[in-house]
């Protein structure tokens, strides 16, 4: 059966970039979150992200309008009603997402038994660990989206010791139809992304910190002489510098290597709340852009 | 001989159904794909019916059609059985096709094969001809291709300046689309000149939300606006046309946008729309423009102009006129339009008569220059899905 209607839980940047890239492939999403404010933001990031794609002439005022009629914003689970999919987007705090799976699972399969696939977003977790509390564990498989969803088309599928093949051939159907390349990964600490961009991040910092050059000059030497899109300071200014934390600290701690520490400097920034693109403020400044383009219709 | 000539989109289904020349019933479902889906059906003579169904995809959406034309109340068909044989739309049919063609399993790959270069239309229309093939197995299908039309275009109207590898590889050249309304309003101005086509030179120019004008030279296709996409040619309501190919490439550059942007921009953004900053509806521009608004004015001049030079071209490409011919939803429908083309055209033997000019009715067709006109200036409602039915039958019967 092809997938129509996905449920997204956690409506923080992941699941709102979610639910913006699944209904822009023409899928109804539902977007759960446990607070007002939670799904306010949520929707507000939507329609900011969604302006500046009109300004930039990516779509039209109508298809942005018809884009958000395809997203359902609610508090309440029993809203949900029946879907083909389950994407839990909270962050990546085991315990609770070994909760989340539990409760979810109590809810959908009663509803419709056996028809829903549970997906995790989660970018560091194993898969085996969150599902350690359900009972179809064979339904539940990682996918590991980037942020900004709508922009990366890449999407890691993450297995763990009991997640079928159906799951993830089920996953990976949802993962094209969102216009994404899925790559398969096993669950080991950051599987390929995070666990290669992170000690790139550390080891830029300790360039710069040395002083053996700027950071704006690591970003250029390693875009023009690597091709990279963007930098490495740039670029965990674009994951969100809470995120990189949160990601050093883990591999660090599962994988024991210095090259994963946290560094101070973006424990320092974390805390003083500049986390990158998202808060305006990082490693670099993000001034709103303003466009030079008229009024559009 | 009944016919049910379908148009599938990537959301919608247009339909009619005819008895030979006569229409029987029509409709529109449109939002294929949800679970509010409008079935909008017509039948001469009695109330518009709509009513909203969950249809998930096309094959659901063509049988939803087939009970309402047998419903007892709907209806116009005692059983399915009585459709004779069913016309698809098909948009490109790129080199493979130059006529309309009864529809096999090498016919269908070859509808396939063209998905490369046409991946918005070839796919709905190919649902539309897979739901038939499901749902009556031993009914003939036929598929009439926009692209037929203009085959009989010679290689040097066609060959664009780019190395030659992108032609033999690649299948880049221009196409053209609207074959089937210009082939069919050529035919009607013919009748209407009292004339044979095979003594004709006609410029039709079938301007609606998309346009394309067209030489029409003893009846074939020589050249036409639209080329490897509909993108190129006349300005749009929302297309561009022709413009320098640097200019997407600079705005890229400057502006940072993707291709999907640059597309966008180049296809939703653009045309009158664009210019005017107000709308792609020709009739909001000619209001905001009679109330002096100075953009609105200037996107009716440039779609204009463009296509006064397009006609002159095509004069000096078939050496002479007998008619320019307007057509679609702006030149069936707007004098100020027609106007604004074809005047200060004397020299070129162009006289148009503006009281009836203004005076033409909707739904009609005429003539609308001076007696004295050497080159015909008429107004030819255009009728595709008659076309369709009419190949579509024609076809069918030798088969």
């Amino acid at each position: 059966m092809e997938i129509r209607r996905v449920a997204v839980f956690g409506a923080g940047v992941m699941g709102a970039g979610i639910a913006q890239d699944a209904a822009a492939h023409g899928l109804d999403v539902v977007l759960v979150d446990r607070t007002e404010d939670g799904l306010t933001h949520a929707r507000r990031s939507i329609e900011d992200s969604l302006n500046l794609e009109v300004q930039r002439w990516g779509i039209t005022g109508s298809e942005k309008k018809i884009l958000l009629s395809h997203i359902k914003f609610t508090l309440n689970r029993s809203d949900v009603g029946s879907v083909d999919l389950v994407i839990e987007a909270i962050p990546d705090d085991l315990a609770a997402k070994q909760d989340m799976f539990a409760e979810l699972e109590a809810q959908f399969e009663q509803r419709c038994p056996g028809e829903v696939t549970y997906v995790s977003n989660t970018a560091i977790l194993p898969i085996t660990d969150i599902a350690l509390k359900m009972v179809n564990k064979e339904r539940l498989v990682g996918m590991h989206f980037l942020a900004p969803v709508p922009a990366i088309k890449l999407v890691e599928m993450v297995r763990g010791v009991h997640t079928s093949q159906a799951t993830v051939d089920r996953a990976k159907e949802l993962a094209r139809r969102m216009g994404k390349t899925p790559v398969d990964v096993l669950e080991n600490p950051g599987y390929i992304t995070a666990r290669l961009v992170v000690p790139l991040i550390n080891e830029a910092i300790m360039l710069y910190q040395e002083g053996t050059a700027s950071k704006e000059d690591i970003d250029v030497a390693m875009r023009l002489g690597f091709g990279f899109n963007k930098g490495p300071f740039a670029l965990a200014d674009q994951i969100g510098l809470d995120i990189v934390l949160g990601w050093s600290e883990n591999l660090f701690r599962e994988l024991g290597e210095t090259r994963y520490r946290p560094q101070a400097l973006v424990r320092n920034l974390a805390r003083r709340g500049d986390l990158g693109v998202k808060t305006g403020k990082g490693f670099y400044s993000y001034e709103t852009r303003v466009d030079n383009v008229e009024e559009k219709i | 001989m009944k016919v049910l000539v379908l148009n599938c989109g990537s959301s919608s289904i247009k339909y009619k159904l005819y008895d030979d020349d006569q229409q029987l019933a029509e409709g529109l479902l449109e939002k294929i794909g949800t679970a509010q889906a409008q079935l909008n059906h017509m039948v001469a003579g009695r109330k518009k019916v709509v009513s909203v169904h969950e249809v998930l995809e096309h094959e659901a959406g063509i049988e939803l059609i087939l009970k309402t034309l047998v419903d007892p109340e709907k209806g116009v068909l005692a059983s399915i059985e009585d459709i004779q044989a069913v016309g698809h739309r098909v948009v490109h049919g790129a080199e493979s096709f130059s006529q309309s063609t009864l529809i096999t399993a090498e016919v269908v790959a070859k509808i396939e094969e063209c998905i490369d270069i046409a991946p918005l239309h070839n796919p709905p229309n190919l649902a539309g001809i897979y739901a038939i093939t499901n749902l009556l197995p031993k009914v003939p299908q036929i598929a009439v291709f926009d692209t037929a039309f203009h085959q009989t275009m010679p290689d040097k109207a066609f060959t664009y300046a780019i190395p030659y590898v992108f032609y033999a590889r690649n299948h880049i050249r221009k196409y053209g689309f609207h074959g089937t309304s210009h082939g069919f309003v050529a035919h009607e101005a013919a009748t209407m000149l009292g004339r044979s086509i095979d003594e004709l030179k006609l410029i039709t120019c079938h301007l609606g939300n998309g346009s394309s004008i067209t030489a029409v030279d003893h009846g074939k296709s020589v050249d036409t606006s639209m080329g490897f996409t509909p993108l190129e040619g006349l300005p749009m309501g929302t297309r561009c046309g022709d413009i320098d190919p640097a200019v997407p490439l600079y705005i890229m550059g400057k502006e940072e946008l993707n291709l999907q942007q640059i597309n966008a921009l180049l296809n939703k953004h653009s045309g009158v729309l664009g210019i005017s900053g107000i709308s792609n509806d020709f009739r909001t521009l000619e209001e905001e423009s009679s109330k002096g608004d100075k953009r609105a004015t200037l996107a009716l001049e440039v779609y204009c102009y463009k296509l006064k030079k397009y006609i002159g071209s095509y004069v000096a490409a078939m050496n002479g006129a007998d008619a320019i011919v307007f057509t679609g939803g702006i030149g069936e429908n707007s004098d100020v339009v027609r106007e604004m083309v074809v005047r200060d055209m004397e020299f070129l033997g162009v006289e148009l008569d503006a009281d009836k000019n203004r005076a033409k009715k909707r739904g009609e067709a005429a003539d609308i220059s001076k007696s004295s006109s050497r080159i015909k200036v008429l107004v030819i409602p255009t009728n595709e899905e008659l076309v369709i039915a009419r190949d579509t039958r024609r076809i069918a019967a030798a088969n």
